[in-house]
């Protein structure tokens, strides 16, 4: 018995000793609430980690402002945006692009940024593509056909092409023209310890999977922000970042999926906390077997799109946080043109008995299991399917067996989504409107429109930018009609926050400002606490009142019965 | 006794190599393509024919399967478990970072459910046939029927939103493993009280206890010195099997809690195609298995000198 005590005290001092060690590095290294009072850091929480660290082409998402671009993107309009580069001029019809920086910009380590580090960040690229992620790195995708890149002088860049690259600022946006100080990377251009951009924040401490704290760049030659400290943790489950958000171990959450509608519904039913949405860059749609009947008819596409009320599906499962759309083109794009969906159930049954000749067709609809929202949507879509003469037959597969499932075809229906790397949809129309277009291959979409081709081509070249929107638009309008894929709606980026510890706290289209965010100050926490406990009160107060009232017409009806009972009785 | 433990660890080598074929061979056969789930990011971009080419190329995923198998082990035996194809990061570093979390989680749940599943198996048995006995029965019942997952969710629920005593989630310090701990062991105290009593009951049903008890020695006395002992061998067996399954990874656990252990790396590389980093689990699980077998073998033989160890005597 005494052997069997002895161990077990050993193993009590083991754990003791892994976890309170643990607990101590940790507590000591990044600056915590418990340890330097209330208002020294703000907490948020993410899905995934957002500072994947030195093997992570990035490092760290744009979202935490560690690294900046040479060109941003406008939240509001989409277009490309100055931000280390103060403008960008074309010549040569594209082939070539002088990109002129700012003077004033220093990197975290005080180090000047100058053309020299553009040109070393390029060189970078060069060394082959590199894993992210977010977006990999690949000077084949930011920068195709680069011939030469030179510095003219300390503060302009010099880029040449082989080809015309007429929206070349569209793929420089943000994760396409990353700057970072070129001391960072070891020869293989990987990062050989934290990344030093030149943002308002800068990496303080990154535990790889838990969390990463950024400190506030006092330097920063634009804006500072006005948190000294952000602590960014690493909680995949939905569900529990709610939970921790309302423990108060979190102050809000943030990037993708960072809390889905039915939450943030619930949420904002609680005084303390508040949300934020801003338009999304992802894009949910069904892909369609284009090379089997049903859907090689562009009328049963047509009948099928006309048969789903969107608008009810996103009332109900996505309680109005998504926008309908019958346009493949991201609303945040400067060439999205607005197509409202078209919900016709008498004009897609009549499409349909035309394909169908009057019979049903059973047809297979994939979902991605890990999804679960899918799977009531399917459910929703197969309903009003059945209208047409399709019996749908749902399928849950595994992401990586339904990407196998829809490369050999052996499907109808497919869900599916895409993001907007940025604004120019170029790319996303080669992929998806073109014969050799990879999700077009991929999905066995089989489509293939002449006019869209050589619009595309057109677009390629095309310096004009009235031509440009014209050659999209038109584009936009084919597909809608033709529908090689049937788009159901647009995401909403929804951020939810603790209102009694932080304000400005806005959602943008990727993240948050956390430039703008702010503390609430200790006297406005005391001020809500008293106007809370002030409403409180009256309420109380009225409840009591009422039901004071309540008790003295209780007893006046007692009274009443009890006189009428002793009328009677006399 | 060394030359037991040597032994046992050269037959372990042979078992721990087929599970890795095993795994590498049921990763391969798994549909799905490491290239397009490492550019693809769940359709967030669609990478080319050429691009994917090149990933394949890049992750020697064009070699023979044979090929790919023989280098992975050829590198294993220079300590190399290799890169995650997904995140480009050296397994061992991954695993370094991951499996103390792991050990601590699995460790804690140990411990607890050791302490309690034993008192109240012993309580039971001191107790049995009254209210007490039958209560802690339907209690240990009640433990064996609790789902973890909804377990978990009750009590962030409860001890996290409501009381806001526990944090809910995370890793950092000890608090941050009381939920997690107390969820992962609730089942296994149920067991361990009913196991316990069990055996209690029946040392104390054997006639030599019957011969003491009529010689006048008290029953607490005979429960706590006597029957104890020997009814808990079994026991450290049943928790040794215990602790090499939660060092596994419990990955509803680990998840609900977002613990970053092993179990959810495990959940993501498999849903990621990433077989170099399924490969190093199933060898570090196989491992961690043989290993804490051996030492459970070795504590039992410490704490009750009767068994023997192969063919020899401790």
């Amino acid at each position: 018995m005494k052997k069997i005590c002895l161990v077990f005290i050993s193993l009590i001092i083991a754990l003791a000793a892994l976890t309170g060690c643990g607990a101590a590095t940790s507590d000591t290294s990044a600056p915590s609430r418990r340890g330097s009072g209330l208002s020294d850091i703000v907490v948020l929480a993410a899905r995934r980690p957002l500072a994947p660290g030195e093997k992570d082409a990035c490092y760290c998402s744009i979202v935490l402002k560690v690294w900046e671009p040479l060109i941003t993107h406008d939240d509001a309009t989409g277009l490309p945006k100055a931000c280390l580069a103060t403008k960008w001029e074309m010549k040569d019809g594209g082939k070539e692009w002088i990109i002129h920086l700012r003077k004033d910009v220093r990197f975290h380590n005080g180090k000047h940024f100058t053309a020299k580090d553009v040109l070393l960040n390029i060189d970078r690229m060069k060394k082959g593509y590199k894993r992210s992620s977010f977006y990999g790195l690949s000077v084949d995708t930011y920068y195709p056909g680069l011939i030469s890149y030179t510095a003219p002088d300390p503060y302009t860049v010099r880029l040449v092409f082989d080809r015309p690259n007429v929206n070349q600022p569209y793929k420089m946006m943000d994760f396409g023209s990353a700057m970072y100080y070129p001391g960072c990377f070891d020869e293989e251009g990987n990062f050989s310890g934290k990344a030093i951009g030149t943002g308002p924040y800068k990496i303080k401490e990154n535990v790889l999977n838990k969390y990463v704290v950024i400190e506030r760049n006092d330097d920063y030659y634009g804006e500072k922000g006005k948190i000294k400290y952000y602590k960014i943790r690493n909680i995949p489950n939905a569900d529990v970042r709610y939970a921790a958000l309302k423990a108060g171990e979190i102050d809000g959450v943030l990037d993708l999926n960072a809390i889905p509608p039915f939450l943030a519904e619930e949420i904002k039913k609680d005084p303390d906390f508040s949300i934020s949405v801003n338009k999304s860059t992802m894009v949910r749609f069904l892909i369609l077997n284009g090379r089997d009947f049903p859907f090689n008819d562009v009328h049963m596409r047509q009948a099928m799109s006309l048969a789903i009320n969107r608008q009810d599906l996103i009332k109900g499962l996505y309680l109005n946080y998504a926008v309908p759309t019958q346009n493949l083109l991201n609303y945040t794009s400067p060439y999205y043109k607005e197509i409202p969906p078209e919900y016709n159930i008498e004009k897609a049954k009549k499409l349909a008995s035309e394909v169908l000749k009057g019979k049903s067709c059973k047809v297979t609809y994939l979902i991605n299991s890990a999804d679960p929202m899918q799977k009531g949507e399917a459910e929703l879509i197969a309903y009003e399917l059945r209208d047409i003469g399709l019996d749908v037959k749902i399928q849950s597969l595994e992401y990586a067996m339904m990407i196998r499932t829809t490369k050999k075809g052996d499907y109808n229906i497919a869900r599916m989504q895409q993001g907007l790397a940025n604004g120019d949809p170029y790319g996303i129309f080669v992929s998806f409107y073109t014969p050799n277009g990879a999700r077009n291959k991929n999905n066995t979409a089989n489509y293939s429109n002449t006019e869209i081709a050589a619009l595309l081509k057109e677009a390629s070249f095309c310096t004009d930018e009235k031509r440009r929107y014209e050659i999209y638009y038109r584009i936009q309008d084919i597909a809608a009609a033709e529908l090689p894929v049937i788009p159901l709606f647009y995401d909403k980026n929804i951020v939810a926050y603790n209102n009694k510890r932080i304000k400005n706290y806005t959602a943008l289209q990727y993240g948050v400002d956390l430039v703008n965010a702010e503390l609430v100050s200790q006297k406005a926490q005391e001020n809500k606490q008293i106007q809370d406990k002030q409403i409180q009160n009256k309420t109380d107060e009225n409840k009591s009142h009422v039901h004071v009232n309540e008790e003295n017409k209780m007893q006046d009806r007692k009274n009443m019965a009890n006189k009428n009972g002793g009328a009677d009785g006399r | 006794m060394i030359k037991y433990c040597v032994k046992r660890l050269l037959l372990s080598i042979p078992v721990i190599i087929g599970i890795s074929l095993l795994a590498f061979i049921l990763g391969v056969l798994s549909p799905g393509d490491p290239a397009e789930m490492a550019l693809s990011r769940e359709g967030l971009e669609a990478p080319t024919e050429i691009q994917l080419n090149q990933m394949r190329q890049e992750l020697g995923l064009d070699k023979p399967l044979y090929l790919q198998y023989a280098v992975w082990l050829g590198r294993l035996c220079h300590g190399d478990l290799g890169t995650s194809y997904i995140t480009g990061q050296a397994i061992s570093d991954e695993l370094a970072r991951r499996l103390p979390v792991t050990f601590s989680l699995a460790l804690f749940a140990l411990l607890l459910a050791a302490a309690v599943g034993i008192l109240l198996g012993v309580l039971s048995a001191c107790y049995k046939g009254k209210a007490l006995d039958k209560a802690l029965t339907a209690v240990s019942g009640v433990m064996l029927s609790v789902p973890g997952f909804w377990l978990a969710l009750l009590l962030i629920l409860l001890f996290g939103e409501t009381l806001k005593i526990l944090p809910t989630s995370g890793s950092e310090s000890f608090r941050h493993f009381i939920l997690p701990a107390f969820v992962l062991s609730f089942s296994t105290m149920g067991v361990l009280c009913r196991y316990m009593r069990g055996a209690i009951v029946g040392e104390m049903g054997k006639h030599h206890y019957l011969v003491a008890r009529t010689r006048g020695i008290g029953k607490m006395k005979l429960l706590l010195f006597y029957a104890l002992p020997n009814a808990v061998i079994p026991v450290i067996a049943l928790l040794g099997n215990y602790f090499a399954a939660v060092l596994g990874g419990s990955v509803i656990i680990e998840s609900i809690f977002a613990i970053p252990g092993i179990g959810t790396m495990a959940i993501e590389a498999i849903h990621m195609r990433d077989y170099p980093v399924i490969q190093a689990y199933v060898l570090v699980c196989g491992v961690i298995l043989v290993l804490t077998m051996l030492l459970v073998d070795i504590f039992i033989a410490y704490v009750n000198p009767r068994i023997r160890l192969g063919d020899e005597h401790v």
